[in-house]
């Protein structure tokens, strides 16, 4: 497996009011092609960071970032947007990540749009066929945000996130707001979506017996820093360092 | 005879929804001072419209459509606003899944504190810093300063779901209703949280009711466990009870659901929880339902009180 993504030395500092503050600080990691990266780590101790940092979200302070050999911090704007695209993310609060006032539909049509002109009914048809895909009914489409559940919501936001054909797609703590049914199912559908359409997923939780199941190898962070990383069976089965030991004790 | 004194809340055949539109179906509990619920079930079975009926006073947009709620012996589903101006925040607070909906994002940490706390109490400056102060290292939020001279959305989750949850505790309010308040968290944190939540019902016998997907923060939390599903309350009793020896099938399928540490993928539920627009009369889970007969289609949803405090709605228990 080659690796699709890498990542070295990368830095996140925030300023504010003088203090300078290190979200991320010195961050080495490979993701490869097809696998499940796990992220595991306490709040604020910089994962999701991260994940804007790959996105684009956010501009790194320091560091490089590898998308199929290309350093995406030195693209310049048109390119990098353009790689952009390969690479989608999906959020917890999927609610709060659609437009309140837009419709489901319309919001992942003017993210199909992105890929090139479409016509009405071609953008019916995909958008239909996108939501059917994360097992949403195609009338979905002419729903609010708000007048559907969590669960639905995240599904939502999956078909908007596959909608631009990703090769690699983030999930930031993308099922923990969801029951374990749905949580189950939503796995099962982002498993069943890695397998059809050859993706290759990080997936940033705080969840670790989903990680234990879903991942094949795991990234363990503390204050910015990486302080475990490895097969994600043999972690969870023989923890080396301090803080996955504390981790692994507080699982209720 | 039972006694009422220490009862805080009772919820009696509350009906609720949006518009016309049921939602919540004849639900019914009541909790004693102290005391604790969880509400497990999936995405759409009406927790959070639940949990939005009981507070009333949060002028969250459900309407009540046949039953009583009565906090300390008075019934909000009648209350005027500004009694509800006067329990909120004082008496009652509220935690919700995302901490964008308990703050707000335009605005200073420091200063939301001070106008919640300032709104129902006449504290000085500093013991308004020295209680902030207290509430977040108990929590596990170290930089204080820095926080409440931030902005929501330069936090990460966990610290504002944190932030979230010490505003809604920094009255001591008699009771907390939560809708998801540790999902945004890390285990370790969200074991601190609860060990916290626990803390606060222990020093002022604060009484919660909390929704979550999380077995685990049930199991750790909660005295009395509620499943929900279509709307109603298809089991009820003590946790301990509900989890280990669960007797309706909507409840055995979702413990089925929770990931273990080191097990296969979990199996979600086939199927989903039916649209309320779609409901008919009969079970709710009969479609998906291992041990569904036919006559389980025209149930009446009968509930059958299996224990003293143990209370199932399915056919088979009738
Ligand atoms: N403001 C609203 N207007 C109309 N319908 C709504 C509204 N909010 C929720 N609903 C509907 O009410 C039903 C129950 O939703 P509710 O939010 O109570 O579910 P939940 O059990 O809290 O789900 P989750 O676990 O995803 O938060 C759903 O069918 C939903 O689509
Ligand atoms: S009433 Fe029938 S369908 Fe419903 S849960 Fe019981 S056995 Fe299953
Ligand atoms: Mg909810």
């Amino acid at each position: 497996m080659g690796n699709i993504l890498e990542i070295k030395n990368l830095s996140m500092e925030f300023k504010k009011t003088g203090n300078i503050f290190k979200a991320v600080d010195g961050v080495d990691f490979e993701l490869r092609k097809g696998e499940v990266l796990g992220i595991i780590g306490e709040s604020g101790s910089g994962k999701s960071t991260i994940a804007k940092l790959i996105t684009g979200l956010l501009k790194a302070t320091e560091g490089q970032l590898f998308y199929r050999g290309q350093e995406l911090l030195k693209l310049k704007g048109g390119e990098r947007k353009v790689l952009n695209q390969h690479i989608q993310m999906v959020f917890q609060n999927a609610v709060g990540s659609f437009n309140p006032r837009m419709k489901i539909g319309k919001s992942i049509e003017e993210i199909i749009q992105l890929l090139g002109e479409c016509s009405k009914d071609c953008l019916n048809k995909k958008v239909e066929d996108l939501l059917v895909d994360v097992g949403l009914k195609g009338e979905y489409a002419d729903k609010y945000p708000h007048e559907i559940s969590g669960g639905e919501c995240q599904r939502a936001a999956i078909a908007r996130a596959m909608a631009v054909n990703p090769q690699i797609l983030i999930c930031d703590e993308a099922t923990s707001a969801l029951d374990v049914s749905a949580q189950a199912r939503i796995v099962d559908l982002l498993v069943h979506l890695k397998e059809e359409h050859g993706l290759s997923m990080l997936f940033i939780t705080h969840d670790l017996p989903l990680v234990s199941s879903l991942t094949d190898r795991l990234i363990i962070m503390s204050k910015g820093k990486i302080v475990e990383s490895g097969n994600t069976k043999e972690i969870i089965e023989n923890p080396k360092s301090e803080y996955t030991k504390k981790l692994l004790e507080a699982v209720l | 005879m039972e006694n009422y004194r220490d009862e805080i809340l009772r919820v009696e055949n509350i009906v609720a929804g949006y518009g016309n539109m049921p939602i919540v179906r004849d639900i019914s509990f009541n909790l004693k001072k102290g005391e604790i619920l969880g509400i497990v079930g999936e995405s759409g079975c009406g927790k959070s419209t639940l949990i939005k009926a009981v507070s009333r006073i949060n002028g969250l947009n459900t309407d009540i459509l046949g039953g009583k709620i009565f906090f300390e012996g008075q019934d909000l589903t009648k209350i005027s606003n500004e009694d509800k101006r006067r329990l909120l925040g004082n008496d009652i607070s509220m935690i919700f899944q995302n901490p964008e909906a308990s703050l707000n994002h335009s605005r200073k940490i420091g200063i939301q504190f001070t106008e919640t706390i300032r709104s129902h109490r006449d504290m000085s400056k500093e013991e308004i810093r020295c209680r902030i102060g207290e509430i977040f290292e108990s929590i596990g939020l170290t930089d204080v300063d820095r926080i409440l001279n931030s902005y929501p959305f330069e936090l990460s989750g966990g610290m504002a779901q944190r932030v979230a949850i010490a505003l809604a505790m920094v009255l001591k309010p008699k009771l907390i209703l939560a809708d998801e308040p540790t999902s945004a968290l890390d285990t370790t944190i969200q074991k601190q949280v609860i060990d916290e939540l626990l803390a606060l019902r222990e020093k002022f016998n604060t009484t919660m009711v909390v929704i979550t997907h999380n077995i685990g923060v049930v199991s750790k939390l909660a005295n009395y466990t509620g499943v929900m599903y279509g709307g109603r309350l298809v089991e009820y009793g003590e946790t301990e009870k509900v989890l280990k020896e669960p007797i309706h099938p909507y409840t055995k399928a979702l413990l089925g659901a929770v990931p273990k540490l080191g097990g296969e993928l979990p199996v979600g539920l086939a199927g989903r929880p039916p649209k309320f627009h779609e409901l008919k009369d009969g079970c709710a889970f009969c479609k998906r339902c291992a041990y569904a007969k036919e006559e389980c289609e025209c149930f009446d949803n009968k509930v059958t009180q299996v224990e003293s405090n143990h209370r199932v709605i399915c056919l088979r228990e009738a």
